[in-house]
């Protein structure tokens, strides 16, 4: 991951806030409870994706995940 | 609109082009192919509006094509995935494999115009026959067993559609494919099950994620498009609004991209998360909005098409280097640029990027989901695309072409698969750019625009912080050699001692009951040596010689007399 | 005019027939055949004619002399007696055909006496038919017995001995029957079917009555071949020569089972028999028997004539079974089966005929095949004959075993359904194994014949001459459409023949 690739991500963050917080007042989707929260969606997407892996992984280690060969040798 | 004469049941089109396959000269087999799935989708975009092709069945009639907009839909995207999985495999030289194919492909057009349930349920029984060569085809030990579970699952599930049909004719008295109403009994539920069953819902997607990864390189794009799609049209066509399809949508689409992370497979990722998106389409069909069954076919559309990419973009990685599992893979770039940048396609697609197909079809579901209040759905399913997006866009790319410890030999690049790729890519795009293409043929009108602000910035945030989050969790976001265990289990763990309960005692009673027959015989082959031993023991084990044992005079005589003797005292006794 | 006489043209025909040609053949050779020929042919048709008249018309009495019964003597024909009597004659003239070549081969210098002697068994046996008085009856058995036993003594090997047994045996039978007529005669005054018949209700608790019918039932049983009193049968259809099995077994045994018939229903009336004294429970079991062992034994069987001989018993137990049970639908299976069994046999012992014609003998244990490949047409007669005798839809067989199973279901007794079922096992054991040397190459035949060179020169097709051929093919094709042709048969025909009170 070049730098330049974490600066264009980092200005395309820049302009979506921007946007969110001027343009976005009266659309469809508003009318949630998370309408009102700002940056709802940068938070949603990181704190999603960690949760997600950390569950599978979590419910993997502890059932789900067995050697290759479970189903041969039995 | 085509004349009459014309008017073939789209099935047949591609049954009868199927079966012509083996007689057709080698070379000009794979264009056949071509042909057949083009000239399909030419005769169902023109099919009028109506029911045709009536006939009369027992006590029915059965109504072989039914055309309104939204089979029409769903036929076209078979179609066309049909002719873009035909040039994917064009080198295929198994003539099998590719009548498997296009009967597969068949059948599903022949469920999306089956006007009536028996003519579904024959349809129904076939994809699961053809397709399950698919997964044989691969010919490796684990495809022989996966397909063999596959078959026995897929019968299991028609045989519980049949039954649940076979109520429904009973009480209704008719055999035509209606909305069902939630009425929750006995018929509905078994159908609900034996179609739920195709479309992979948990807990009977197991044979999805046990078979797929085990099929032949261009045979997954098929399976990848046909089963589960079918499926979730008729769930569209018959269970509409059944609230229980809205919570096991919901599950199922987190369920999928659960198992995908613990995924070590590429298509075995990609299969899991086919379960995913159907969930989407689950879930939208038990939210029964006009705007969600909308957004429905829309994704189903998408989805195909998408799908498709991505496993022809795993079949290019698979047949290049023989392998994969990402724990086998990686740097691959180098070798495969072009491989790689339309599987990215895909993945953006899949992940809903602005642009390209998925941004305009999966959220009409999500956006049916708040319109109707169901918040939690929103963010479940919301949820889901994270993980979507981490997956296929970020996990399997990057252990898969980049991250180039392990150096991966790879052969040189199919053209016809690369163009395969290419027709997939464009379309994707396409309908992204120009959404309005595929919302005119919607079943129902659609008022929706999905480039506005507000979208744009969620699924810009959205995927943006996925990211964030995927590059900070990335030393532990590879896969791990190890299987992931999954409810066939079930079946599979009892299969042994089912086996020894079951078919060992009746086994050895069929052998005890051989042996007997044969004792039998042998008495018989006794006998008949030599009868008269039976009245002359003397006479044991000699064989017969008519001159030597012939009946004497007197015995003879002696033996009139008595019949005559017992004759007459049975009269006289009957008239005393 | 003279068609006016057509009941007894049927008999008389065959008598001058037979007192024709007998002096001019001795006199000149060659004309006796055509003359033998000529009197069956008018048999023949003065049959068809008398079958069409009653299908037609109904019954008809002829008074024979212009006699009045029941003093005169008189010839009945109604639809069973012309169903039969047409079985009969059709056989004869069909195999008279058969004759003339075969009688070359194996009798030469005795075939005016030999013509001579089968016109007048045919005559005999067709009288037996179509009179409706029972003396009469007795002389047509005895002109038929004689002629049978001497049909039998110019056969080879142990000819002689089975002649001579079954003169014994035969005469014993026939005395029996006499000596029941005699009784009965005495008790009712009178010889005519039809007059007994009517007068025989008023003495139901007449014991000679009964053994009257004991008596006549034993002579009729053995001329029939119903166990216990077949055993006359074997040596007698082995050692015949081919022509004389060829007359004796498709229509000697079936007529007497004719007779029983008639003196059972017709004489002494369903209610009688079945209740009053139940013989025709005796009848059935016995017959039942009978079908079991003759099949048994004709597995033990190492000669082909021998073992068409024990199966003729087992085939004749159908009959008596489809008697003893006395319903409609076993009635409709024995008569069906007089039918069949007639041609399947006549196909069969020709068969055997045309074998004894080219191979000069008919060992089982030499079959091979060769055999199929110089004879194909016999051998596909063969086969015929055989699957409808094991009773293979659509063949002959099948049906009239199908009625006999009807009938057993009706009157309630599965064990009879059993017996025909396994009987038909039986038949399939016996015959599969000639069908087997014949049709189906074993391994080291294979080599065999494929090293020798000059086997395709030596066995080109060598089938019998054409007048021994086509009386075989022409019965092996009636096998077959009659078997699809038997609801016609039974709707038309056997139906209406059903004796009242069954």
């Amino acid at each position: 991951m070049k730098r330049w690739h974490w600066i264009s991500l980092g200005i395309l963050t820049i302009i979506s806030i921007i946007v969110e917080l001027t343009m976005v007042s009266e659309t469809e989707h508003g009318t949630h409870w998370w309408s009102v929260i700002p940056l709802f969606y940068i938070l949603f997407g990181f704190v999603g994706c960690v949760v997600i892996v950390f569950f599978s992984k979590a419910i993997g280690k502890i059932f789900l995940q067995k050697k290759e060969d479970y189903y041969d040798t039995l | 609109m085509i004349p009459y004469e014309l008017m073939i049941p789209p099935a047949f089109v591609m049954i009868i082009g199927a079966l012509l396959l083996p007689v057709l000269p080698k070379f000009f087999r794979s264009i056949w192919f071509l042909i057949v799935s083009l000239l399909t989708l030419v005769i169902l975009w023109n099919l009028p509006v109506g029911s045709f092709h009536n006939i009369p069945f027992l006590r029915h009639n059965l109504v072989l094509t039914q055309s309104d907009a939204l089979s029409r839909v769903f036929g076209a995207i078979f179609a066309l995935i049909a002719f873009i999985g035909g040039i994917y495999s064009f080198h295929v030289k198994d003539v099998k494999h590719q009548i498997a194919a296009l009967l597969y492909g068949g059948s599903a057009l022949g469920i999306t115009f089956a006007g009536d349930l028996i003519t579904l349920f024959i349809y129904w029984e076939l994809m699961a026959i053809s397709s399950s060569y698919l997964i044989w085809a691969r010919k490796t030990k684990e495809s022989e067993k996966a397909g063999m579970r596959y078959l026995i699952v897929h019968l299991f599930g028609g045989s519980l559609l049949l039954a649940g049909i076979l109520l429904h004719i009973d009480q209704t008295n008719s055999i035509l494919i209606t909305q069902i109403p939630q009425n929750y009994s006995l018929a509905s539920w078994l159908i609900l099950i034996g179609v739920c069953l195709n479309a992979a819902v948990p807990p009977l997607h197991a044979w999805l994620s046990d078979a797929y990864p085990k099929a032949t390189v261009t045979g997954a794009v098929f399976l990848s498009a046909f089963t589960t799609k079918a499926a979730v049209y008729v769930l569209v066509r018959m269970f509409a609004g059944w609230e229980v399809l809205l919570w096991f949508g919901v599950a199922m689409a987190l369920y999928g991209v659960v198992f995908a992370v613990l995924a070590n497979d590429i298509r075995e990722i990609l299969a899991y998360h086919i379960i995913s998106q159907v969930g989407y389409m689950v879930a939208g069909v038990g939210i029964g909005t006009i705007m969600s069954l909308n957004g429905t076919t829309a994704h189903a559309f998408s989805h195909i098409l998408y799908k498709a990419l991505l496993f022809m973009g795993a079949g290019v990685v698979l047949q290049t280097t023989g392998k994969s599992k990402l724990t086998e893979l990686g740097g691959l770039y180098k070798n495969q640029q072009l491989t790689f940048w339309l599987y990215m396609i895909g993945a953006f697609s899949i992940s809903g990027f602005p642009l390209f197909n998925g941004f305009i079809s999966k959220s009409i579901i999500v956006g049916a989901a708040g319109e109707s209040q169901l918040d939690w759905a929103f963010l479940l399913l919301t949820l889901a695309s994270i993980g979507t997006f981490y997956c296929l866009g970020l996990k399997i790319p990057k252990f898969t072409w980049f991250d180039g410890e392990k150096n991966v030999k790879s052969t040189k690049l199919p053209l016809n698969m690369h163009i395969g790729m290419a027709f997939a890519a464009g379309l994707c795009f396409i309908f992204g750019v120009a959404p309005s293409l595929l919302y005119r043929y919607l079943p129902f009108p659609l008022q929706y625009e999905p480039y506005t602000a507000s979208h744009l910035v969620e699924t810009v945030q959205l995927l943006i912080f996925t990211f964030v989050g995927f590059w900070l969790l990335k030393r532990i976001a590879g896969g791990e050699q190890r299987i992931t265990l999954d409810t066939d289990w079930i079946y599979r763990r009892l299969a042994k001692p089912i086996w020894n309960i079951i078919v060992i005692p009746v086994d050895k009673f069929f052998s005890h009951t051989d042996v007997i027959m044969m004792g039998v015989v042998k008495l018989l082959v006794w006998t008949t040596k030599n009868p008269m031993q039976l009245f002359n023991p003397s006479l044991k084990n000699i064989s017969y010689n008519p001159d030597r044992q012939r009946t004497t005079t007197q015995v003879i005589i002696s033996l009139i007399l008595l019949c005559m003797v017992f004759l007459g005292i049975v009269g006289l006794w009957y008239l005393k | 005019m003279i068609w006016e006489h057509f009941p007894a043209l049927i008999p008389i025909s065959l008598l001058l027939g037979a007192l024709i040609s007998a002096p001019l053949g001795i006199w000149k050779r060659f004309v006796s055949y055509p003359i033998a020929l000529t009197a069956v042919g008018i048999s023949f048709t003065s049959a068809i004619v008398a079958l069409i008249y009653v299908l037609n018309e109904g019954s008809y009495s002829y008074h024979l002399g212009g006699w009045f019964p029941p003093i005169g003597i008189e010839y009945v024909i109604d639809p069973l007696s012309s169903f039969v009597v047409l079985i009969v004659v059709g056989v004869g003239f069909f195999v008279m055909i058969y004759s003339h070549r075969s009688l070359q081969d194996e009798l030469s210098m005795k075939e005016v006496q030999f013509h001579a002697v089968a016109l007048l068994y045919l005559a005999g046996l067709s009288g037996m038919v179509v009179t409706g008085d029972l003396f009469n009856l007795y002389v047509f058995l005895e002109i038929a017995s004689l002629s049978a036993y001497a049909l039998v003594a110019v056969g080879e090997k142990r000819a002689t001995f089975s002649a001579f047994r079954y003169l014994m045996l035969g005469t014993i039978g026939a005395s029996f029957y006499l000596l029941g007529l005699g009784y009965l005669y005495l008790v009712t005054g009178s010889l005519n079917m039809a007059d007994i018949a009517k007068i025989i209700p008023m003495l139901h608790e007449n014991t000679l009555v009964a053994v009257a019918l004991a008596l006549m039932v034993v002579g009729i049983g053995l001329k029939m071949a119903l166990f216990p009193l077949h055993l006359w049968l074997p040596d007698a259809y082995t050692y015949a020569p081919s022509v004389g099995s060829a007359y004796l077994a498709p229509i000697g045994t079936k007529v007497s089972a004719y007779v029983l018939i008639r003196i059972l229903f017709t004489v002494f009336q369903p209610h009688y028999v079945e209740e009053v004294f139940p013989i025709t429970t005796i009848i059935v079991w016995l017959s039942a028997t009978g079908i079991i062992v003759g099949s048994i034994m004709a597995i033990a069987q190492k000669e082909l004539k021998r073992m068409l001989a024990y199966s003729s018993v087992a085939q004749i137990g159908y009959i008596g079974l489809g008697i003893g049970l006395a319903n409609p639908l076993g009635f409709i299976g024995a008569v069906l089966h007089i039918l069949n069994h007639a041609m399947m046999k006549a196909a069969l012992f020709l068969v055997s005929g045309n074998l004894r014609y080219r191979f000069g003998s008919t060992d089982i244990s030499h079959f091979n095949q060769k055999m199929r490949i110089a004879m194909p047409w016999t051998s596909a007669v063969f086969a015929v004959a055989s699957l409808s005798m094991i009773g293979i839809p659509p063949t002959a067989g099948f049906f009239s075993k199908w009625y006999l199973v009807l009938g057993s279901i009706d009157s309630g007794n599965w064990f009879f359904v059993v017996v025909i079922a396994l009987s038909s096992l039986l038949n399939a054991v016996y015959f599969f194994r000639v069908l087997e040397k014949m049709y189906l190459v074993r391994q080291a035949e294979h080599v065999s014949l494929d090293a020798d060179k000059s086997f395709h020169k030596e066995f080109k097709v060598k089938e019998a001459p054409i007048s021994m051929l086509i009386p075989t093919l022409i019965f092996g094709a009636a096998v077959i459409v009659l078997g699809l042709l038997n609801a016609l048969i039974v709707n038309n025909i056997i139906k209406i023949a059903i004796p009242n009170g069954l």
